[in-house]
């Protein structure tokens, strides 16, 4: 009776009828490559995930040089549930990575991009850019030897940076080397600025998604594709992979659980055999593939100005590629996809083999 | 399964590979078997839900086919 009422209350003053009437009424094209489409509701499923996994977190984590890594620990030894919290939220990370990388360059290879959705393209490349600066924040916050050292690598490599790359090492360190005020300032990224930043985009991308619609591939006969209702049957799809994900994601975080170093000491030597997380280990390869000197240039500020280069030229390729915008096919901007494709997946097995 | 559960019993010590050896999971075994059990449970639970899920996919998919879900048109009302 009590819930009878208030359902009036709101039908008085609301119509959900009509609120909701575009949801009810969107289409998806279902075709031979629709499994793609999944991908993109798989990372928003994610991304709440991380950020219920990541508020549990906040409440016990002291972000302090002194206490960080003790924090830590004690949250894994002493919480109920803890270790399970800090491990999902671990495992769940890794995973939102490599499918915002999967959603990511399937839109690049089946030309997704192209006009008119430019813009989805742009706030889709910026939210993976923020999924590794997640990544590369919440790793210093363990404040272990390790995520010291690669942090240091990491905030090193952006100083090469002609020109501006001093001022953004000193803005992302908070200082000139890696310190408690760095910890402070990536707590802060990671807690406050990115997660606001991030959930503005993802709002303004899926509202870009609901005005465009789903992008159908330039293989695609317009003929053979059908259009099916998003409620129920697209939604009992996603869900299912969502249900899949989730148990992978538990899995791995009850039989692998993220090892927890020594507390990081600024003036101890690095570990041996440092390597940054796995999506960096093609920038970190990249790196090795120059030699200390070309032309009198020093060979990493080429290196990082050419990897700069090439990640502004992948964030506006819909503003390149005409052809594609005019519906018309265009192979070279196919093979410039691939390449980018097969470079971050070559890489990044090197890398990992090294 | 349960042969499974033995053997990440048995070994999880080697799994663990924290320098200090913090240990990452509860300690007691009877509380790893819990967890472990736990985590069968889970799946058991997904795969139920995916197949209800599947059931109500096909239903949906029956009706969309049958074209079930769609209002005739020019019906007549009727006072």
């Amino acid at each position: 009776m009590r819930f009878r009422r208030l359902k009036d209350w709101f039908d008085e003053r609301y119509d959900f009828e009509e609120i909701f009437r575009p949801l009810r009424r969107k289409l998806v094209p279902s075709h031979k490559y629709e499994t793609f489409y999944f991908s993109g509701g798989l990372v928003l499923f994610l991304f709440v995930m991380q950020y219920i996994s990541g508020y549990a977190l906040s409440l016990y984590y002291v972000p302090h040089p002194e206490h960080a890594n003790k924090s830590v620990i004690e949250i894994v030894t002493k919480l109920n549930f803890g270790w399970f919290f800090r491990s999902f939220h671990h495992w769940c990370a890794q995973i939102l990575i490599g499918v915002l990388f999967f959603h990511c360059f399937s839109t690049l290879i089946l030309k997704s991009y192209r006009k008119p959705r430019e813009l989805l393209w742009v706030t889709g490349v910026i939210l993976l850019a923020i999924g590794i600066f997640f990544g590369l924040s919440g790793y210093l916050l363990v404040w272990d030897e390790r995520a010291f050292a690669a942090t240091r690598v990491a905030t090193g490599g952006i100083g090469s940076l002609p020109i501006v790359g001093e001022y953004l090492k000193a803005f992302l360190r908070g200082g000139m080397d890696v310190t408690g005020d760095t910890l402070i300032r990536f707590y802060s990224f990671h807690v406050s600025i990115l997660p606001v930043i991030s959930i503005f985009l993802i709002g303004l991308h899926v509202i870009l998604v609901q005005y465009h619609g789903m992008s159908i591939p330039q293989s695609v006969d317009p003929k053979e594709v059908r259009n099916v209702p998003f409620f129920p049957i697209f939604f009992y799809k996603d869900l299912m992979i969502w249900l899949l994900f989730f148990g992978i994601i538990v899995t791995l975080a009850i039989l692998l659980p993220p090892e927890i170093g020594k507390k990081a000491d600024p003036l101890a030597p690095p570990p041996e055999n440092i390597k940054p997380e796995w999506y960096f280990l093609f920038l970190f390869q990249t790196l090795k593939l120059f030699p200390g000197e070309i032309f009198g240039l020093n060979g990493e500020t080429l290196a990082v100005s050419l990897i700069t280069l090439a990640i502004l030229f992948f964030l506006l390729l819909p503003f390149f590629d005409k052809k594609s915008s005019r519906g018309e096919r265009s192979p070279i901007f196919t093979a410039i996809s691939w390449a980018y494709f097969l470079y971050f997946f070559l890489m990044t097995i090197l890398g990992f083999l090294a | 399964m349960m042969i499974i559960i033995s053997i990440l019993i048995i070994f999880y010590p080697s799994f663990s590979f924290s320098e200090e050896a913090i240990p990452l999971l509860p300690e007691r075994t009877f509380d790893r078997l819990i967890i472990y059990e736990t985590l069968f449970v889970i799946w058991v639970f997904i795969g139920a839900l995916c197949v209800v899920l599947y059931m109500k996919l096909k239903e949906a998919k029956r009706v969309e086919d049958l074209k079930l879900d769609k209002e005739e048109e020019n019906v007549p009302f009727l006072e």
